[in-house]
């Protein structure tokens, strides 16, 4: 437990990655958007996908953790078990404030009649849906699916080197590839989408089958990272 | 005396080629060893192995009397320092010094921040903008001021001025006085560091060719200088692993132990005898030999 937080006390050191530039990088995104909408015309609206920059970057963030830290930390007789839970942790603590400040932003959003602009950068439908705790959650949810996802494919790269994530990769592929192919021979797209109809109205009800993934994705990164070499 | 390290049949294949065979050694508590070995002996692949960060393809490996793989009890009481050590880009020299604080139970915050000043270490620069040798000394003073009990230096002062490795040398021995522990320190300055060495291994191609006392090694060859004739005369029917000529002059080192019989055969043929340097036997034994 100590090591564990020697290991997130060491990544907090880091306040470039871990704080100064995912937030540079969303409010500038933000601020480039509000400029855009200071010239819109007053019955135009402005949808802005901005906000993917914040996650775009952390899942970015999660590949090149261990590129960073990993090799330090081993060096410094850390525990591969203790240098893995203290990166999680250290993920967990980016995200739980991270998301309850896009959350905040999103209220903000609402509330502001979109910044007094047109402009929804951090109230978006679909993805910003219900009460504010609940898209709390589900940016928290996303957040930690894109770092894992990032970790895992460190991990395959450190435990496996480039042939590992080349059939990994080309394992996705052939998965993006078979199962619409299924769907095709199968099943019937239309069924498909009155099902997606029904059961899925925001990115609420997406949140919780990510969240599936990403325990399977930190599962996998653990035991690849148990066996990683520097 | 208790073993830190012991090591037996221990070998390391990458693919075809083998980096490590079938080597078997012990280290005993609180002693400066010395690795030595040619590039790509071997040296940094055996380390990895000490401190689990490589895995070993055969034999067996106990640090502290235990197995160091993902064992807290045995890493918590490490301290590597490599050559190519990585450090995180945005680390400043400050941020690898308060880092290693928080891993190393011993962590002298006080000595280490000496150690800086000593080593001229500008603690808010990144460790990406230093020069090499100072780049070496961030290694140093994390080895020193981790004050581990069993602390692995690689090449720790690639790149290092002559007056920062006597500054090396000299803390060093000073702080391993002060805090007795085991050293392995890999080296190419063979004999800058040999007045350090108390133990001596050698490897090449993977293979530990010598595991002996470095005074021992020392007195397994001496030296002869003094006229070029006179030098041949002596040296006929020894064993001469070195030759040096200039102009009428020249010296040969003998394999042998510089007894006193030995001293007045040299002295009657009006030569200097002396002991040989530990990097000249170092040098013959894994150069001349395996050529």
């Amino acid at each position: 437990m100590r090591k564990t937080l020697s290991v997130l006390k060491m990544h907090w050191r880091d306040k470039w990655s871990w704080l100064y530039i995912p937030w540079i990088i969303c409010l500038a995104s933000f601020l480039v958007n509000v400029i855009i909408g200071v010239f819109l015309p007053s019955d135009g609206e402005l949808y802005s996908g901005g906000l993917v920059a914040l996650f775009i970057y952390f899942f970015v963030s999660g590949i090149l953790t261990p590129a960073q830290t990993f090799p330090f930390a081993l060096g410094m007789g850390v525990r591969r078990k203790d240098y893995f839970l203290g990166t999680a942790a250290m993920a967990v603590a980016f995200s739980v404030p991270s998301a309850a400040v896009l959350a905040l932003f999103s209220w903000l959003e609402q509330r502001t009649g979109n910044w007094g602009l047109n402009l929804h950068f951090f109230h978006l439908p679909f993805v910003h849906e219900g009460p504010v705790l609940l898209q709390w959650l589900t940016m928290l949810l996303l957040l930690l699916f894109v770092y894992f996802g990032g970790l895992l494919i460190a991990g395959i790269y450190r435990r496996c080197g480039k042939v590992g994530l080349l059939v990994f990769f080309g394992c996705l592929l052939f998965m993006a590839m078979a199962v619409p192919a299924a769907v095709n021979i199968w099943g019937s797209w239309a069924g498909f989408g009155q099902w997606l109809a029904k059961h899925v109205h925001s990115m609420n009800e997406l949140a919780l089958p990510l969240f599936v993934f990403t325990l399977i994705f930190l599962l996998a990164s653990y035991l690849l990272f148990r066996r990683a070499t520097v | 005396m208790s073993a830190a390290v012991s090591v037996k049949g221990l070998t390391k294949r990458f693919g075809g080629f083998t980096a490590v065979d079938r080597v078997s050694f012990a280290l005993q508590e609180n002693r400066i060893y010395g690795l030595l070995g040619r590039n790509g002996a071997g040296k940094t692949t055996l380390m990895h192995l000490l401190t689990a960060q490589l895995f070993p393809t055969d034999g067996e490996i106990r640090v502290f009397g235990e197995e160091p793989y993902e064992n807290s009890r045995v890493l918590s009481r490490i301290c590597f320092v490599k050559e190519s050590q990585k450090y995180p880009d945005n680390f400043r020299v400050a941020d690898v010094l308060a880092a290693a604080g928080y891993f190393h139970e011993n962590w002298d915050r006080e000595y280490a921040m000496e150690l800086a000043e000593q080593f001229r270490l500008p603690l808010k620069r990144r460790i990406k903008k230093l020069s090499r040798g100072l780049f070496s000394a961030v290694g140093v003073v994390v080895g020193l001021a981790s004050r581990a009990p069993l602390t692995i230096f690689d090449e720790p002062y690639a790149g290092m001025d002559a007056v920062a490795r006597n500054l090396f040398y000299k803390l060093l021995m000073e702080d391993f006085v002060a805090h007795p522990r085991t050293i392995l320190l890999s080296t190419h300055l063979i004999d800058e560091a040999s007045a350090l060495l108390e133990h001596v291994l050698l490897i090449d191609r993977g293979r530990l060719l010598l595991d002996e006392e470095a005074d021992a090694v020392r007195g397994r060859a001496y030296a002869v200088a003094g006229m070029a004739s006179k030098v041949r005369e002596f040296a006929a029917g020894r064993r001469v692993i070195h030759w040096d000529a200039f102009g009428a002059l020249a010296s040969a080192s003998i394999i042998g132990s510089l007894d006193e019989e030995t001293k007045a055969a040299a002295a009657a043929l009006g030569l200097e005898a002396a002991p040989v340097s530990l990097q000249q036997l170092i040098v013959h034994l894994t150069g001349e030999k395996s050529e």
